[in-house]
């Protein structure tokens, strides 16, 4: 079984078709990037897969179960979870009670309003364990607003995997960031358990096709192009929208940085 | 260092230095709390009043801190579930004959199902529509009040309501003051709880934001309800002590008046905090008591107060007075 | 059937004061995105400035301008000196405004006083009109007129002019027109004054029929949030179709359960809201 699978799926704004005809088949533990020009509609991808926006056509399964008339809630309650492309986090809060909110979010004690978060111990536990494993402990106790970007964009990914999700869409996680960061982030990403399936927008192509099992191109709405890394990474097709306007400024020497590494 | 050393110290350490510590702090709260009671007790009828009302508002307004600081709804219809509570009990007692200990539970209900209803409405609109709907909601009310004379008694309202027996009847200001502060302690506690819970926590990033919490998996609607139905539980407990003190309750307790009254307390501390809403609610009582003792024009110079709030302090005088501070510091440190 | 028809004509005209009134909330909701509690006064101010000069005067047409120009002159400078401050920050707009509703209201009760009074009707439109049986006020009747009138050239005003469409264009996209060179402040100070106008205006339209008294400012304030509401925030066209609702629901809900008055009225809005979370014509 798959654990996503997507059919036929469209939506357009207004006059404006901003998906269509897309169907792709993720299979479990399986990462897939998806890359494409600014505006080719990677987003609202995302927003259709977790129920933020509904489609105007098509179909989403999630591991068999048609989930596309569910809410974002009881996707996320299935398993998917998300990052946003713009930092998306509690902003007035501390960044250990950002990752209480993302580890109690499924959790049965989330409804409790008799005992104290402190008093849930398997809580604490993970949130230390998430401040530990992406080295935020030094800056538990500050408000998230006071980060600097990329320390935002990190938590950003924390947060969705907070709660051990099986889908996770993570929508440009390394925008932004250092060297050094972008590091940290793929190399978390490729310590995962596989038994979690990762679906990832990517810019950086030197990142996105490090951790890539396959990869999906997408332009003006649509799949043009989809297989490994390597394969993509030759297409033609590919190369030629990329290049064009150079809608892609960071994208294009991320491209020929991959190229000459291999 | 090894960090994974550090977590796990901090992880021992950590929570039971905060229970001793919140222990500590609620030991101190509390003696505060019957110090105050016993000195106003000494000094005569005047300050156990003004304390006894001081503490009702406290509690009043902490209820709506719930939703304004800590969910982000902006109510302003709040005085609905004071004063429900407060009819629901009069009429029980006066037309039913149901002694204290059923009557205000059966008034606590009537205004937690009017949370219930009044929410079930405003929650499914957008954002921007919940003060005038809670605002027209409770309006309403007032207005049933005022004119269903029969069984309200209109703009008379209901009065002869007996003080509760409690071993021995509270007719007394200062043995009603030691009820209320009790009652207020425990309420206090009760929404100190919650606030500290993971629903409470929920309830923080609902105000900061309302679609991550969707895509983590909350279903951010029935908590924005059960925050609603707490809150009117905690204001129903203030509209009945205030009941309880008057032996009285008109129209002015659901009026539109006191639901701003209030909404300005919390915001007057600090919204989001609980104690800054007390620290609101007994700025704004005792200023009452000082401007109206002064001047008939008590209300014009609280909407004066108002808009310089609204100006020049918006996020409340705690703040405030800490950037001050913070400043004064720095150009203290400055200098030397 | 006179039953039917007087109520529905008292309905229409307590409608058409309603409108005049919402329009200027909607209009300044739909630009500004303030909620503007002290609405009501700018109502109570227009009609109270209106008695006033009407009385010295003896004359119904001076005392509208006068109120209506006063109102505006007020509400421009309540806006540009302190609500353009707290731009786009909805708890403290609330506050402010409650201020000034409540400073207002005492100001008002100092000045004229705390009993009810009715504002003179002009003299062509004192006595009834006979028709279908029955007699019918005539200022009431004019009333519906004036309160079509307003909706028609309001609605000429924003489809038809260029500052209406800058208004139209600013309630979509507020950057967008400001991106355009526009003055964005001063139109924000026009149409804030123009609203409180058209609450000035309401005042003096409804003073006749109405009454004003301490406490009226808010009584119809809150009918005027219930139409903005139902109608949908910010929409001229939805306010209008909610007014005739409102003022419907509120004239035979008082005929008929006269302890339940202000509940009628919000029967209309509870409806509309649970099918509707947005209002009639409200953008989702
Ligand atoms: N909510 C929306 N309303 C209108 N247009 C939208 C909306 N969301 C996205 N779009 C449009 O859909 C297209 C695809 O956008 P997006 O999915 O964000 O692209 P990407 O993430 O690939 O850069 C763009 O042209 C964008 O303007
Ligand atoms: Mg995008």
């Amino acid at each position: 079984m798959n654990a996503l699978e997507v059919r036929d799926l469209g939506r357009s704004f207004g006059g404006l078709q901003a998906l269509q005809n897309v169907t792709l088949s993720i299979a479990q533990g399986e990462r897939r990037v998806i890359i494409g020009t600014n505006g080719a509609g990677k987003t609202t991808l995302f927003n259709l897969l977790n129920g933020q926006i509904r489609p105007t056509r098509g179909e989403i399964v999630l591991f068999g179960e048609p989930i596309t008339a569910l809410s974002t809630p009881q996707r996320a309650a299935r398993g998917l979870a998300r990052t946003f492309q713009i930092t998306s986090l509690f902003a007035e809060l501390s960044v250990r009670e950002n990752i209480q909110i993302a580890v109690q979010a499924l959790d049965p004690c989330r409804f409790s309003f008799v005992r104290t978060i402190e008093s849930y111990r398997h809580i604490e536990q993970r949130v230390e364990e998430l401040l530990a494993q992406w080295q935020l402990e030094h800056c538990a106790a500050q408000r998230v607003n006071k980060l600097s970007y990329g320390v935002q964009r990190q938590l950003e990914v924390v947060m969705a995997l907070a709660s051990r999700p099986r889908v996770l869409l993570l929508d440009e996680p390394m925008a932004g960031l250092s060297s050094e960061e972008t590091h940290l982030v793929t190399d978390i990403i490729l310590a995962l358990d596989r038994a979690v399936t990762v679906v990832m927008i990517e810019h950086d192509l030197a990142a996105a096709f490090r951790v890539a099992d396959r990869v999906s191109a997408m332009d003006q709405g649509q799949v043009v192009a989809e297989g490994p890394p390597a394969l993509i990474r030759d297409d033609e097709a590919l190369q030629r929208i990329y290049l064009r306007g150079g809608a892609l400024g960071t994208a294009g020497p991320a491209v020929s940085a991959g190229g000459r590494s291999q | 260092m090894n960090p994974h050393l550090e977590a796990t110290g901090t992880r021992v350490r950590r929570p039971l230095w905060t229970d001793r510590s919140r222990t500590i702090r609620l030991l101190a709260a509390v003696a505060g709390i019957v110090l105050v009671v016993l000195a106003a007790s000494t000094l005569g009828s005047y300050p156990v009043e003004l304390i006894t009302q001081v503490l009702i508002y406290a509690l009043f307004a902490m209820s709506l801190d719930l939703l304004v600081g800590y969910t982000g709804l902006p109510s302003l219809g709040h005085s609905a579930y004071f004063g429900v509570a407060a009819y629901a009990a009069a009429l029980c007692s006066l037309k039913l004959g149901l002694p204290f200990w059923c009557a205000a539970p059966v008034g606590l209900l009537a205004a937690v199902v009017t949370a219930l209803l009044f929410n079930l409405i405003a929650l499914r609109t957008a954002r921007g529509y919940y003060l005038m709907i809670t605002l027209a909601l409770a309006q309403v009310l007032w207005s049933i009040a005022v004119s269903w004379t029969d069984l309200t008694g209109g703009d008379n309202g209901l009065s002869g309501i007996a003080r509760p027996v409690i071993g021995r009847p509270l007719e007394g200001a200062a043995s009603y003051l030691w009820f209320v502060a009790l009652v207020f302690t425990v309420s206090a506690m009760a929404m100190w709880r919650i606030v500290r819970s993971p629903f409470g926590q929920a309830l923080k990033g609902i105000r900061e934001n309302e679609p991550r919490m969707r895509a983590l998996g909350y279903e951010t609607w029935r908590y924005k309800l059960v925050a609603s139905l707490l809150a009117a539980l905690f204001a129903g407990i203030a509209g009945e002590c205030f009941l309880y003190l008057n032996g009285f309750v008109g129209p002015s307790s659901l009026a539109v008046a006191l639901s701003a009254q209030v909404l300005l307390m919390v915001l007057m501390g600090a919204a989001g905090t609980l104690f800054g809403s007390m620290i609101g609610a007994a700025v704004f009582v005792v200023l009452q008591n000082i401007v109206s003792s002064y001047t008939d024009r008590w209300l014009f110079v609280m909407g004066a107060i108002y808009v310089l709030f609204a100006l020049y302090a918006p996020a409340g005088a705690l703040p405030w007075l800490r950037e001050r501070w913070a400043r004064y510091r720095n150009s203290v440190g400055g200098n030397t | 059937m006179s039953f039917w028809l007087i109520n529905a004509l008292n309905g229409l005209s307590f409608a058409m004061v309603l409108f005049v009134l919402s329009a200027g909330l909607t209009l300044v909701f739909g630009l500004l995105r303030i909620i503007n509690m002290a609405h009501g006064s700018f109502y109570l101010l227009g009609g109270y400035i209106a008695l006033s000069v009407i009385q010295a005067s003896d004359h119904f047409m001076l005392g509208m301008a006068s109120a209506c120009v006063a109102v505006m002159l007020l509400g421009a400078a309540m806006q540009r000196w302190t609500l353009a401050r707290l731009h786009k920050q909805e708890l403290p707009q609330s506050l402010l405004t409650l201020g000034f509703l409540f400073m207002f209201a005492d100001l008002a009760f100092w000045i004229w006083g705390g009993n009810p009074q009715l504002v003179p009707k002009p003299a062509v439109l004192e006595g009834a009109i006979r028709f279908a049986g029955i007699a019918y006020p005539a200022y009431r009747l004019a009333l519906i007129g004036i309160g079509v009138l307003v909706a028609v050239l309001l609605w000429a005003l924003l489809e038809g002019t260029r500052i209406g469409a800058v208004v139209r264009a600013g309630m979509d996209d507020e950057e967008m027109v400001r991106a355009m060179g526009i003055n964005i402040p001063l139109v924000f100070t026009a149409v804030f004054a123009f609203g409180a106008g058209l609450a000035a205006m309401g005042g003096v339209l409804g003073g006749p029929l109405l009454g004003l008294f301490p406490g009226a400012d808010f009584e119809v304030a809150m009918l005027a949030f219930v139409v903005v509401t139902v109608g949908g925030l910010g929409s001229i066209r939805g306010a209008f179709i909610a007014s005739l609702l409102v003022g419907l629901a509120d004239n035979f809900g008082t005929a008929w359960f006269p302890q339940l008055s202000l509940f009628t009225a919000i029967i209309p809005m509870v409806i509309v809201l649970a099918l509707r979370p947005s209002g009639l014509m409200g953008r989702a």
